[in-house]
């Protein structure tokens, strides 16, 4: 019986953002009633539900001098924070303030402030995201010349204090970073970031040896070490060697493992497993995980730009060159048998 | 015959329920005010009996007045009008049509956005009624005492609470009580100028919000309130400060209380845990003229369960003669028959 | 969970703006909803007009949940509590035998079911517009299916059926389900005419009923006939009427009744080769169908809608001795009558027939009920103890399948504006949901106090702590950006929060030293053991009793106070300045209020943070502190 099989039926609204250019991300914030866009006009918008399904803008200010690639909202606990980063080198916090007799209030307009510029890059940053809120406020940029920066807001109170804790050099250019969002009570697991490289290959010219062979990873793992107090690269996914847009590590739900998704010229689900403390001696030491390509899928037929779980980490959302949004949904089915990708 | 409990299901939370009174015959109508939906409404009902059989009665929707927001309180101003308020900072008056319940409800007067953060929405909590006054809170931690005959505010309360206020009652023309969300109670004298309470105290020293205040029907100086721990307080005004009782009852904050309007005697409660209970108060009001009593425990009382417990809140209740009307969050509506009261 | 056996399924879906040429990007909101964006990350601006024109819309995608229309919210409601229920059962007889309560919620879900398709039939009824009915039409398309399938499933799972002998109750289920014949049997016997097979529906009513089991029915449609008179008729009369039917409690064993039973149709047979019937082919027909003749099945199957309206038959005509588990090879030769491939319905009657409940629950879970049907069934059967799973190990993974049946279930829910305490209830029912019911509680959008007050309820319910108290963090920081300090502080002790609370009380304290009034003073007196969650509150909360001490002109204990406050050290700098200065009162009162000792401690203390003073008033603070030191000191030498 056909009437039986699954139709979703999809609505959709359009918003017409009026950003002077192209926007560059979408940011909900943590409960998805509000949004933030950014734009190669400068400018960074936030819009806010009304209730009744419909967004309504509720400030709209120029945040840089360039291009601003990415928005990023803090946990509400912190308050109202935004952070931005750009082409001008900079990324920044942005609080808004509750004034609602400033100018503008009486057309819904609220005031954002900037309360901090991070300016210690020299050249564009290319992505930033707070950390996960167990560590505090924290924050971490990533740019074109591959530093990654740790800042962190000391007194969560002043959000015009930052301190830069670590600097990074990767010496790849770094496009895209996820924070490895475990819950704060899985305590065994140190603080953990991917990054994923832009760069584009250039072993064919070289030739094919080893070593540059190695060179060609795109996605590495950093994690902070409580002991040393530094954060070291302890993992290059060997599986990954196209530039890569964009990556994010799927809400961990007491898996023993970690996933994460990466868009490159395709979708990957690349699974992180920790090996145990024994077993890393005995390898030299150096090695932490077991890394393995669950998934990949090429639909896209195309560059793969976004990818982005949904809350629970059981659904993906990837987008490409084709024009197309795919949905991957992972689900426990009653089958017998090989599973089916 | 027995309690007999009827459970019909409405697809909305019902967060309050009222009798829609009638002069001389049992009335069968009823009203509802919805919460936590996205769109939310107060409806005038019916109960109509299913093929002539007399037992099974079934409420059969007559009208509909859609609000913007969640409908925190309905009071009667007289016997054919009600006062509502709702979660985006209004209040309204309501008519219902005497002759004919099928035509949509007349509003009276409204108070746009009474509870304001300035710009921002506002709670209005919750309300009380009495003799054509009503005394409205908000989340503003105001008290608007509203004329319902001429449809203006008479007397402004600002900043009486530095907390949200979630329960007012009027304890005589001129006197209100409110309870804040940390428990705090305080009179106040409409007629002083001065936005000081004529008397401040606490409900438990758990600093749990008072959910709902109501006084003794034929001894107003005797006023309960319930907690949002479940436990309900009894004072005498005449008296101290103090709670006379302080009874552990509910499991789950007590969401709404009545004395029976026949029998001073009972009061019947409803919590968030799920229960319907009958208390008789005679021990209870007895004891408040001594001079010291000592804290008792529920068992103590003449308590009844008058539902299986729900697996959700238990939101509101009103009761007509043997006839007890409850709401719950199971987006279900319940009628309790033949209460002996 | 060590390892998930994934099934990654994909959806495409076409963007239905062709603006979006190319390079789109996505976010999830969150539940069903996400948005769509054009993008370039090519940062110098080569952009063409035509990029330009598109670059600005954001589509925003939703997902539409067939259960969250009103009507099917009663199901969901209704449910719920029978699923919870029915977790209660389990919980408190971990031991014994409970097939009487299982079939009792099993039944209870039924009604639910029955409920929902009323309701449907009735606002399919009420409907005008012509899409509004349609939808309304599948919906029952698709609760009809749940309807027959988890009556089939009851039966043959759930239900205690004495000696295990399925017939009456496959016959049951046929009846009600196909009701078609009886209605038209019923309308033929009303009128009671006599020549009734004039109806065109008269014979295939009366085999009809004859394959339904109907054998009295049957018998007096035939007596409507105009030739009931003659011997064909008296014939197959009797043969219906000598069938033997099996009961258990009449007392003869199953093999006696088989022996009974073969005994009757070997007559009829014979009947049927002696030519007896030659002259009338329907009356021959029934004789067949009685004799358990296939090709006189395969004959009838075309006025059927599907193979399983004649299984009953079937099976009373081959084997009505039939137990629940051996009704495969009847399932295989019913389904083999149809003509062409098998729907859904159909495979996922057959698998319950063969004992398959793989299958049954994979079909079930293509179903486009959002899950409900899949969760509640497995649930049901689960408990039962009658559903066992292995995957390809070997392993049994039937409490893991029916755990992530009713995760996916929940968490649909949890994210429902209004339906979010039934999805928790779900969530917390199974191992791994406490860890999504956290995640997705936490984010749980709250505009009033009260839902506040609800969601922190509701997470204390299941232990939840860690997003109560993340909940009332939230909220504080809220308060305090609309410059709530009294709501702000209130939230912030609730979330037990140090950070927050000394959040709240900086802010308080600058509003006070910019010129304000000392905000939340009816909070502050009132706090008690509250004020002790951070020093900085605690600061605030004294300083305030200061104030209501120095106003009711307790000038001793107000002095007495405020030297405490200051010698303790904790007031953040940008408080020492009002602090010292509050001093200055106290120093010219009639009487002396602070001693010589509390002078000395005062003046130490302004020595070290004198820069926190402006000179002048450093210098007047000194002043009145000497002044105070010489006349107490004088005080204090009189009265040793």
């Amino acid at each position: 019986m056909s009437e039986l099989s699954s139709t979703n039926l999809f609505e959709s609204q359009t918003i017409i953002a009026d950003h002077k250019d192209l926007i560059h991300d979408v940011a909900y914030d943590f409960y998805g009633e509000r949004m933030a866009t950014c734009s190669s006009d400068q400018y960074v918008k936030v819009w806010d539900t009304d209730g009744q399904g419909g967004w309504r803008l509720t400030a709209s200010w120029k945040a840089h001098h360039g291009s601003v690639w990415k928005v990023t909202w803090a946990h509400p606990e912190f308050g109202q924070v935004l952070a931005t980063c750009s082409f001008d080198r900079t990324a920044a916090i942005w609080e808004e303030v509750g004034d609602t007799t400033a100018s503008g209030s009486e057309k819904g307009l609220r005031t954002w402030v900037k309360r901090s510029n991070l300016v210690d890059s020299r050249t564009s940053v290319t992505d930033v995201k707070f950390g996960p809120k167990h560590l505090g406020l924290l924050l971490v940029t990533c740019s074109a010349d591959g530093i990654i920066r740790i800042y962190e807001a000391p007194d969560v109170m002043n959000l015009a204090q930052w301190t830069l804790q670590h600097e990074i050099p990767t010496k790849v250019s770094i496009s895209c970073l996820s924070w490895n969002p475990s819950l704060s009570r899985s305590n065994s697991n140190p603080p953990m970031l991917a990054v994923g490289s832009d760069e584009p290959n250039i072993a064919n010219a070289i030739g094919t040896q080893s070593d540059k062979v190695a060179c060609n990873e795109k996605v590495f793992i950093y994690e902070y070490s409580e002991s040393s107090r530094r954060w070291t690269r302890t993992e290059c996914l060997s599986s990954v060697v196209e530039p890569v847009n964009d990556l994010a590590f799927a809400p961990n739900l007491g898996r023993s493992f970690h996933l994460l998704a990466v868009a490159t010229k395709d979708v990957r689900i690349i699974k992180i497993e920790p090996l145990p403390e024994s077993s890393s001696s005995t390898n030299g030491g150096n090695v932490r995980f077991k890394s393995e390509v669950m998934a990949a899928f090429e639909e896209h037929c195309s560059c793969v730009w976004r990818v982005s779980w949904n809350i629970t980490g059981t659904l993906l959302a990837s987008s490409g060159d084709d024009c197309c949004v795919r949905l991957w949904k992972s689900e426990y089915r009653a089958v017998r048998g090989a599973s089916r990708e | 015959m027995p309690l007999n409990v009827q459970g019909t299901f409405v697809s909305q939370k019902i967060n309050k329920i009222r009798w829609i009174p009638e002069e001389y015959v049992e009335t069968k109508n009823f009203f509802t005010g919805s919460w936590d939906d996205d769109v939310n409404s107060i409806k005038v009902w019916s109960f109509e009996s299913l093929n002539e059989d007399q037992d099974v009665e079934i409420p059969r929707q007559l009208s509909e007045y859609k609000v913007e927001g969640d409908v925190t309180q309905i009071k009667f101003t007289d016997k054919k009008t009600i006062a509502a308020s709702v979660s985006n900072g209004d209040v309204k008056m309501l008519e219902v049509s005497v002759y004919d319940k099928q035509t949509p409800l007349r509003e009276v007067h409204t108070w746009k956005k009474l509870h304001n953060f300035g710009a921002e929405t506002c709670s209005c909590t919750s309300l009380d009624t009495l003799e054509g006054d009503i005394a409205s809170i908000g989340e503003d931690g105001n008290v608007n005492i509203l004329n319902g005959r001429r449809g203006d505010v008479s007397q402004a309360i600002k900043g009486a609470d530095s907390c949200s206020l979630h329960s007012v009652c009027f304890i005589k023309l001129n006197e209100v009580i409110t309870g804040n969300i940390r428990g705090h109670m305080k009179i106040w004298d409409i007629r002083s100028s001065t936005n000081k309470p004529a008397a401040a105290f606490l409900l438990a020293g758990d600093e749990l919000a008072a959910t709902c205040i109501v006084h003794h029907p034929t001894q107003p100086h005797i006023i309960l309130a319930g907690s949002e721990s479940g436990a309900l307080a009894v004072w005498d005004l005449r008296m101290n400060q103090f709670p006379t009782s302080l009874l552990n009852a509910h499991a789950a904050g007590i969401t709404e209380m009545q004395f029976h309007p026949e029998n001073p005697n009972k009061l019947i409660t409803s919590s968030v845990s799920g229960e319907v209970w009958d208390w008789s108060m005679e021990t209870l009001t007895k004891k408040a003229q001594e001079d010291c009593v000592p804290l008792e425990d529920k068992t103590a009382m003449n308590v009844n369960t008058l539902m299986p417990v729900l697996h959700k809140a238990v939101n509101t209740l009103h009761c007509d003669r043997g006839r007890i009307l409850c709401g719950a969050d199971n987006e279900a509506v319940y009628l309790l028959k033949n209460y002996k009261y | 969970m060590e390892d998930i056996q994934a099934v990654k399924r994909v959806k495409t879906f076409i963007l239905p703006d062709k603006c979006f040429e190319n390079r789109v990007a996505c976010a999830w909101r969150r539940g069903n909803k996400f948005s769509i964006y054009p993008r370039s990350q090519i940062p110098n601006k080569t952009t063409s007009e035509s990029d330009n024109k598109t670059a600005d819309k954001i589509l925003v995608f939703n997902q539409e949940i067939l259960l969250f229309t009103p009507i099917l919210r009663k199901l969901v409601n209704e449910a719920n509590g029978t699923f919870l229920s029915l977790k209660k059962v389990t919980e408190t007889s971990k031991n014994t035998e409970n097939q009487v309560e299982y079939l009792k919620l099993s039944r209870q879900y039924r009604s639910i079911i029955r409920v929902c398709i009323e309701n449907l039939q009735e606002a399919g009824e009420k409907e005008e517009d012509a899409v509004a009915r349609n939808n309304l039409l599948s919906y029952l398309t698709i609760f009809y299916s749940i309807e027959c399938i988890w009556h089939l499933c009851e039966i043959l799972y759930i239900d205690i059926i004495p000696g295990d002998i399925v017939l009456p109750f496959l016959l049951e289920w046929v009846r009600f389900h196909f009701p078609h014949h009886e209605q038209s049997a019923v309308q033929l016997l009303e009128s009671c005419e006599r020549g009734s097979e004039d109806n065109p529906d008269y014979w295939d009513t009366v085999v009809g009923m004859v394959v339904q089991g109907r054998v009295d029915v049957a018998r007096a449609l035939l007596k409507l006939h105009s030739a009931v008179d003659t011997n064909e008729f008296k014939l197959v009369d009797n043969s219906l009427r000598s069938m033997p039917v099996y009961s258990v409690y009449s007392g003869i064993s199953t093999g006696e009744f088989t022996i009974s039973w073969k005994h009757w149709q070997a007559e009829c047979r014979s009947k049927l080769s002696s030519r007896l019937l030659a002259h009338q082919p329907q009356l021959e027909l029934i004789m067949r169908i009685m004799t358990g003749d296939y090709s006189a099945f395969e004959s009838i199957r075309g006025k059927y809608s599907s193979w399983f309206d004649v299984l009953g038959g079937w099976v009373m005509f081959t084997t009505p001795w039939a137990r629940r588990r051996e009704l495969g090879a009847a399932a295989a030769a019913c389904a083999g009558l149809a003509v062409g491939g098998g729907g859904h319905l159909d495979v996922m009657v057959r698998a319950a027939l063969e004992g398959d409940l793989y299958l049954v629950i994979h079909e079930i879970q293509q179903m486009a009920d959002n899950g409900w049907f899949a969760t509640h069934l497995t649930d049901v059967l689960l408990q039962c103890g009658k559903l066992h799973i292995l995957d390809k190990h070997q392993t049994d993974v039937t409490s893991r399948l029916r755990d992530s049946l009713v995760l996916e279930y929940g968490s649909l829910l949890l994210e429902h504006q209004s339906l979010w305490p039934v999805g928790l209830s779900y969530l917390a029912s199974v191992p791994d949901g406490a860890r999504r019911a956290e995640l997705m509680l936490e984010r749980i959008p709250i505009r009033t106090e009260g839902k506040a007050l609800r969601v922190v309820a509701e997470a204390k319910k299941y232990g939840l702590l860690g997003v109560a108290q993340s909940v009332c963090s939230c909220m504080s920081a809220r308060a305090l950006s609309r410059g709530a300090a009294g709501a702000a502080l209130a939230w912030g002790a609730r979330a037990r929060s140090a950070a927050q609370c000394a959040r709240a009380a900086h802010r308080a304290l600058r509003a006070y030293c910019a010129g304000g009034a000392l905000p939340a003073a009816d909070l502050l007196l009132t706090a008690g053991a509250t004020l002790l969650v951070d020093d900085t509150l605690l600061l605030l909360g004294k300083y305030c009793d200061f104030h209501r001490l120095y106003k009711s002109r307790e000038f001793k204990k107000a002095a007495k106070l405020l030297v405490s406050l200051i010698t303790s050290n904790i007031a953040p700098d940008y408080f020492w300045a009002t602090l010292l200065l509050d001093a200055l009162p106290l120093l010219e009162t009639e009487e002396p209020v602070l001693s010589a000792a509390d002078s000395y401690e005062l003046m130490l203390c302004l020595e070290l943070r004198a820069a926190c003073l402006a000179r002048p008033q450093a210098e007047l603070l000194r002043l009145a502190l000497a002044r105070n030191l010489a006349r107490t000191a004088l005080h204090d030498v009189q009265h040793d």
